[in-house]
């Protein structure tokens, strides 16, 4: 950049900042792209495989309709409790068995995921966005808002949600929209939190006061400076509650009290294994196992982006 | 400084009232949202004399903000009324299961604790090595593992194949086999997020300055990890054990219920179920207390293991 002005009393020309930044690499070695391919894969493999799987798996419940010929709801009495194919008397047109009323255990699995991780998406988005927002107005405000906002999230972690929802249901009901209200009011205190923290943070850089200093409204300082600082931390919060928030959902059902049958969820599906633990195994295991798989890989994607954002993002 | 303590304390107080208050509040108005009570009591084939017999009795023809105020009374003097199933005092009901439920948080645990930390420490020793990966992966897989879904492939196991236990705990069994299975099912999601904390606490201790200034004096290796580096790692873990009880609480309703465990949270959902709205009330309002009172507690003892907090 600055190469056309000589400095005649040094020899030595220094690139500027960012000519060093956007440089290639010294050395083009295979060794040592190898090296660092290896520590990529070591640090974020298991991320990425997590990833490639839950892609997998939330593809096939989204296409449901398309992937299976049965009805998830449709009851036929002559299939009932027909096991796994591997197992006598299996037959691979339920490839992991029917339940008690004859459905295709694969199929209401699929189905089961719709309601299961829908409930979950929208209301780990609401809660995220919701608690994002609240973090970064009392942040950036500061004062009594800060201490409102403070107090507020004190009160709220100490209050056994679970409780909370259950008297909410007990009283108006249950229905996916009442959960993913109550799941949302649960969830906006942890990206209110790291919101807010991030902002305070962002707000005593020395580069955001030197553009404070020179004129900027909050406005350009909040959409240039801490926007792009939020929206990294907040990827990571939304996809660790919507793991946690899955397990809500499929616990409340579990219990009874969530999304009620004949509408498939994975938590009412258990429920319903319960009776039937004697007679057929895989009515419990594979609902179970979708359940589980589905929050291992959120959980572990969730662990990679923070592990990702926190080398090389805002933090 | 006596001051500075009995404001604080003051202001604990307060803020334990406002959230009883607010619980109160919107038990209160939450049941009466719904409708009648004395609907709910007396049947839908009841003669209109009667049900307005039933509402005289219950203080339902008097303004809100009266019986409002009756509900906050007597709530103050811990009367939520009788349970309209049992016909006996709600409150009565859930006190009879209340150590059941603290038995089942207190001995998941103590479990958690035991079989935790140790597990964590080994984590964070051998970080490097193939172990202790597998120690941390087992964590993780834990963690993931919905309780009662664990609980169910637990029955399978041991109750449907094995049979070693009943598939629901009742009463007349011996307590190590009525209790086995719950203790497990709860214990297990503390099993994984203690040894993660400890783990991760643990190394990041390892690596500091102090520990090597240890070791170059030539302390043994056992009295660096134990003295210096543990009493650190364990603060956040000490927090955890105690603050983390609301979720102690959640997780042990479901387990009540998946064993048919006859504690509190296995008595809400059933008076849910059977609209039994004084003991659904009663239950609530005993847990959050208990919770609350716990988080206090809590608090204190935090402060007493990190004086660096105390400001």
């Amino acid at each position: 950049m600055n190469s056309s002005i000589k400095i005649p009393t040094s020899p030595v020309v220094l690139p500027a900042p960012s000519e060093l930044l956007h440089a290639p690499p010294p050395l083009n070695l295979p060794r040592w792209r190898w090296r660092m391919l290896q520590r990529q894969i070591r640090r974020y493999g298991e991320g990425v495989i997590a990833g490639i799987v839950l892609t997998i798996l939330v593809m096939a419940i989204i296409f449901a309709q398309h992937l299976t010929p049965h009805s998830p709801t449709a009851a036929s009495m002559r299939e009932r409790f027909k096991p796994p194919f591997w197992l006598e008397g299996g037959s691979t047109a339920y490839p992991l068995g029917t339940d008690n009323l004859g459905r295709d255990l694969l199929t209401r699995t699929l189905y089961g995921g719709q309601v299961s991780l829908g409930v979950a998406f929208v209301a780990s988005t609401a809660a995220t966005l919701i608690g994002a927002s609240l973090g970064l107005i009392c942040g950036y405000l500061g004062g009594v808002f800060d201490r409102l906002l403070l107090r507020l999230t004190e009160f709220w972690v100490s209050f056994p949600f679970l409780v909370l929802a259950l008297a909410v249901i007990a009283v108006v009901g249950s229905s996916p929209l009442v959960l993913i209200i109550l799941m949302s009011l649960s969830g906006w205190v942890y990206p209110a939190q790291v919101t807010r923290a991030q902002t305070l943070k962002m707000r005593e850089l020395e580069y955001v006061h030197a553009s404070i200093a020179l004129g900027a409204s909050s406005q350009h300082v909040i959409r240039l400076h801490i926007f792009p600082a939020i929206i990294s931390v907040n990827i990571v919060v939304w996809t660790l509650s919507f793991g946690a928030l899955v397990l809500v959902e499929s616990s409340l059902s579990f219990i009874g009290l969530g999304v009620s049958p004949p509408t498939p969820s994975w938590g009412n599906m258990l429920n319903d294994s319960r009776t039937y633990l004697q007679d057929a195994w895989w009515m419990s295991v594979v609902p179970g196992l979708a359940l589980m798989m589905t929050i291992l890989c959120v959980n572990t994607v969730g662990d990679a982006l923070q592990k990702f954002s926190s080398r090389h993002l805002y933090a | 400084m006596v001051l500075l303590l009995s404001k604080k304390l003051f202001l604990g107080a307060l803020q334990v009232a406002v959230i009883i208050l607010s619980i109160l509040t919107l038990l209160f108005f939450l049941q009466r949202l719904t409708g009648d009570p004395a609907a709910v009591l007396v049947g839908h084939n009841a003669t209109p004399e009667l049900l307005e017999t039933v509402r005289e009795q219950m203080g339902l023809n008097q303004p809100l903000h009266i019986q409002y105020a009756t509900f906050l009374g007597k709530a103050l003097q811990l009367d939520f009324g009788e349970s309209n199933r049992f016909q006996k005092p709600a409150l009565e009901l859930v006190m009879a299961r209340f150590p059941n439920s603290l038995l089942l948080s207190v001995s998941a645990l103590t479990l958690a604790v035991l079989i935790g930390v140790p597990s964590g420490i080994y984590a964070a020793l051998h970080f490097r090595r193939a172990d202790g990966v597998v120690v941390n992966l087992f964590a993780g897989v834990l963690q993931s593992l919905p309780s009662f879904w664990l609980g169910l492939v637990l029955l399978l196991i041991f109750s449907v194949q094995l049979k070693w236990v009943g598939s629901v705990s009742n009463l007349e069994d011996n307590l190590l086999r009525r209790m086995a299975l719950p203790t497990i099912t709860l214990a297990s999601f503390y099993v994984a997020r203690l040894i993660r904390l400890v783990r991760s606490g643990l190394i990041d201790e390892l690596h500091e300055a102090h520990i090597l200034t240890a070791h170059s004096k030539g302390l043994k290796p056992r009295r660096v990890l134990f003295v210096h580096a543990l009493r650190n790692a364990l603060i956040p873990v000490v927090a955890f054990v105690t603050l983390d009880l609301s979720f102690m609480v959640g997780g042990s309703i479901i387990v009540e219920t998946l064993f048919s465990y006859s504690g509190m949270g296995d008595q809400m959902v059933k008076a849910i179920f059977n609209r039994d709205y004084a003991l659904v009330q009663a239950s609530m309002f005993v847990i959050v207390v208990f919770v609350l009172v716990v988080n206090m507690l809590s608090n204190r003892l935090y402060q007493m293991i990190d004086p660096r907090i105390r400001a």
